[in-house]
């Protein structure tokens, strides 16, 4: 885990013990200064409301701050007032505000994950409307799996006084080494089932060929080989080659008159009984290589 | 970021600060992200894919439509599933995508249907590879599951041939160059037997005399009158000067556009023809007859630019033997000041071994180039002029090209 991780996750935690009332009561107290100095009544919500609007309107919009520290120092906003003066050992339990908090925590990376998979789907020439209904369905898909785990944590807190009176019969730490085992479990019996009769080498590239290429093998090496893509009228084009091997090569260099591509195993498949093997080009290259600035002409 | 780090760390931190402050109720809050977390690992990426597709036409001509349609199923796992094709560049989306995605619910069967239509712009013999199908997990914790289905489809694209009015048919019928009566020097030869005459080379080693060859101590062949009548020989350039224009629309394009249907009516006119790609070295002998203009298409369809550059001198002097007795020379380049010279000479050549004066098909594509592209024509124009050979100057707006083209083969 990165420090930037690490030290936003703590601080959220921290923040999620702080009573809520607290914070109110921070803003009453603002409130009534406000009042006092130039006689206008704001109410306390309505305080905290704007602030953290323009908190997160000045982090997000103008600092171009990513989703996860947004909320990071929100959350460090949330708990500033208390860090100073009441020990934790003094602080009762975590209070009911921590639901929609670690909510939204629990949410911020899938968000980002969302977002660079939008960018992703509206740079392939997706429609928006697709995006948005796959959008929908994520975070029913999410709030479906965050639900048990707010309805147990919302019975908890309530029959537990906020978590001041803990019962000890429910053994909340077994549940996660339990998910783990069970996890394992279930991933190690599917690896069981797939077995490939077949393996499929699909190349893919983005560069100049020929746009009704034909393909020839050229030269053979120990762990790779070279395939040699020629005729048609030179193009910026992709190139989506598929064909059975007995054997893995490390490489594939994909060379077309006008370009030259040098491929690498990127991922790995057992589908339908078959292997796909997808090569996709890789940005390193041999010093000595033609392809290489640094390289003698 | 990894999201399965931060549910990790979301799911630990609460439960270490409720053991160092002694408040049970602390580690509570774990049960968010552990549920978040076991979601995830109990529910793999989308797999299981079953795709087809198909092609309403694989034979089209440039400007046609064709519709494809896909179905897909996704039998396993939850997340978003992106199917896509991968289109060769010469096709264009007219409705519809040929990229989608769809969300695989848990549980439930995904079976998909969607269609687009597409329009070939250029002409060639494509191969428009495998669907691609990648299941995403939902949460991004586990590798994408990717696989191609269905098989790769091969559509063949014609040039759109330019109808010659029958008018224009029935006019020049019989007068192209020489009377077609007059039987070809060229060609493929026939049971006919015409002289016995001394070996050149390039003549087949089944065609040696030996009887006569011992009696008069050199080497003759016995020479068969040829099939077919006038022999039109084209040499095209196919390298990188003629990659001019746009790639749909370029000079070579045009070239290809004007020569397809140009080969169809002299082989249906009864004459021979030849062919010979500059760079690429291919090259047809004189053949006749229109079954002949398969063999051309098979040729002229995929064919493409190359870089190797091959002067017109070198050609003439490897097909020389196919030049002798009456053959039209008919070259089709992008004249430029880089190539004239050598197109200059090996015109002298060819009009040294043929005696008949070459064409030389001028490929223009600068008039659509406005002002800038009218100059450069203005130029290529001079250039012609040193030329020894009748020039004709093509462009692809020109759209009576071929019936100029044979005003002057008359």
């Amino acid at each position: 885990m990165r420090l930037d991780e690490l030290f936003s996750v703590s601080l959220v935690t921290v923040a999620t013990l702080s009573p809520a009332f607290s914070l109110s009561r921070y803003f009453e107290d603002f409130s009534k200064s406000i009042e006092l100095k130039i006689g206008i009544h704001i109410a306390p919500i309505f305080l905290s409301l704007l602030t953290m609007l323009s908190l997160v309107l000045y982090l997000f919009y103008i600092r171009k701050l990513r989703p996860s520290w947004t909320v990071a120092v929100l959350a460090v906003f949330y708990a500033v007032p208390y860090l100073g003066g009441i020990p934790v050992k003094e602080i009762p339990s975590i209070t009911l505000a921590a639901i929609p908090l670690g909510i939204s925590i629990a949410l911020v990376p899938y968000v980002e994950e969302l977002r660079a998979q939008v960018h992703y789907l509206i740079s392939a020439g997706v429609r928006s409307e697709e995006i948005n209904a796959i959008v929908v369905e994520g975070f029913k898909t999410i709030g479906f799996a965050l639900l048990p785990g707010v309805m147990l944590l919302t019975y908890l807190l309530l029959s537990t006084g906020a978590g001041s009176r803990p019962i000890t019969l429910l053994p909340t730490f077994l549940i996660i080494p339990l998910a783990l085992i069970l996890g394992l479990i279930l991933t190690s019996i599917e690896q069981d089932r797939d077995e490939a009769e077949e393996t499929i080498l699909v190349l893919r590239a983005y560069m100049v060929a020929g746009d009704t290429f034909r393909i020839r093998k050229g030269t053979l090496w120990e762990e790779g080989y070279e395939l040699l893509i020629e005729g048609g009228s030179p193009v910026k084009r992709t190139v989506l080659i598929s064909f059975p091997v007995s054997e893995v090569p490390k490489f594939v260099i994909l060379r077309s008159p006008w370009d030259t591509k040098f491929l690498s195993g990127k991922m790995e498949t057992i589908e339908n009984g078959k292997r796909y093997l997808l090569f996709l080009e890789t940005m390193s290259r041999a010093p000595s290589s033609p392809d290489s600035a640094s390289a003698p002409p | 970021m990894n999201w399965m780090r931060w549910l990790f760390a979301f799911i630990f931190l609460p439960i270490i600060l409720s053991i160092i402050t002694g408040d049970v109720g602390i580690a509570y809050i774990s049960l968010l992200p552990a549920s978040a977390l076991a979601f995830a690992i109990l529910f793999e990426p989308p797999s299981g894919f079953r795709g087809e597709r198909e092609v309403e036409k694989t034979l089209l001509h440039t400007g046609d439509e064709t519709e494809v349609r896909v179905k897909l199923s996704v039998e396993k796992g939850s997340g978003p599933v992106v199917v896509g094709d991968v289109l060769p560049p010469s096709f264009e989306l007219v409705e519809g995508k040929n990229r989608h995605v769809f969300f695989k619910r848990p549980g439930e069967r995904l079976e998909v249907k969607y269609r687009y239509r597409v329009r070939a712009l250029k002409r060639g013999v494509y191969f428009i590879p495998p669907l691609e199908v990648e299941g995403k997990h939902l949460l991004g914790i586990e590798s994408s599951r990717y696989a191609v289905v269905s098989d790769g489809v091969e559509v063949r694209v014609s040039p759109r041939l330019v109808e010659i009015r029958k008018s224009i048919l029935v006019r020049r019928r019989g007068r192209l160059g020489l009377p077609p009566a007059v039987k070809t020097a060229i060609g493929f030869t026939s049971t006919e037997f015409k002289e016995i005459r001394e070996y050149r080379p390039g003549d087949s080693i089944r065609s040696v005399n030996w009887k006569a060859s011992a009696r008069f101590s050199k080497l003759l062949v016995n020479e068969y009158e040829r099939e077919g009548y006038l022999t039109v020989m084209f040499y095209l350039d196919g390298s990188d000067s003629m990659a001019v224009g746009g790639y749909q629309s370029g000079a070579f394009e045009t070239a290809i556009e004007f020569l397809v249907p140009v080969i169809d009516y002299l082989l249906k006119q009864g004459y021979q023809v030849g062919l010979y790609v500059l760079g690429h070295e291919y090259w047809i002998p004189p053949m006749s007859g229109s079954s002949a203009s398969s063999t051309f298409r098979k040729l002229l369809i995929p064919l493409g630019m190359t870089s190797h550059n091959e002067s017109l001198p070198l050609a003439v002097e490897k097909t020389r033997y196919l030049l002798s007795g009456g053959v039209i020379p008919i070259v089709i380049t992008n004249v430029n000041p880089g190539s004239v010279s050598q197109l200059s000479l090996g015109v002298k050549n060819l009009l040294k071994l043929t005696r008949v004066r070459p064409i030389v098909v001028d490929i223009d594509v600068y008039p659509a180039a406005g002002s800038a592209g009218t100059l450069i024509s203005l130029r290529k124009k001079k250039l012609a002029e040193s030329i020894p050979a009748r020039v004709i100057r093509i462009s692809r707006a020109d759209k009576r090209a071929v019936s100029r083209f044979m005003g002057v083969l008359q």
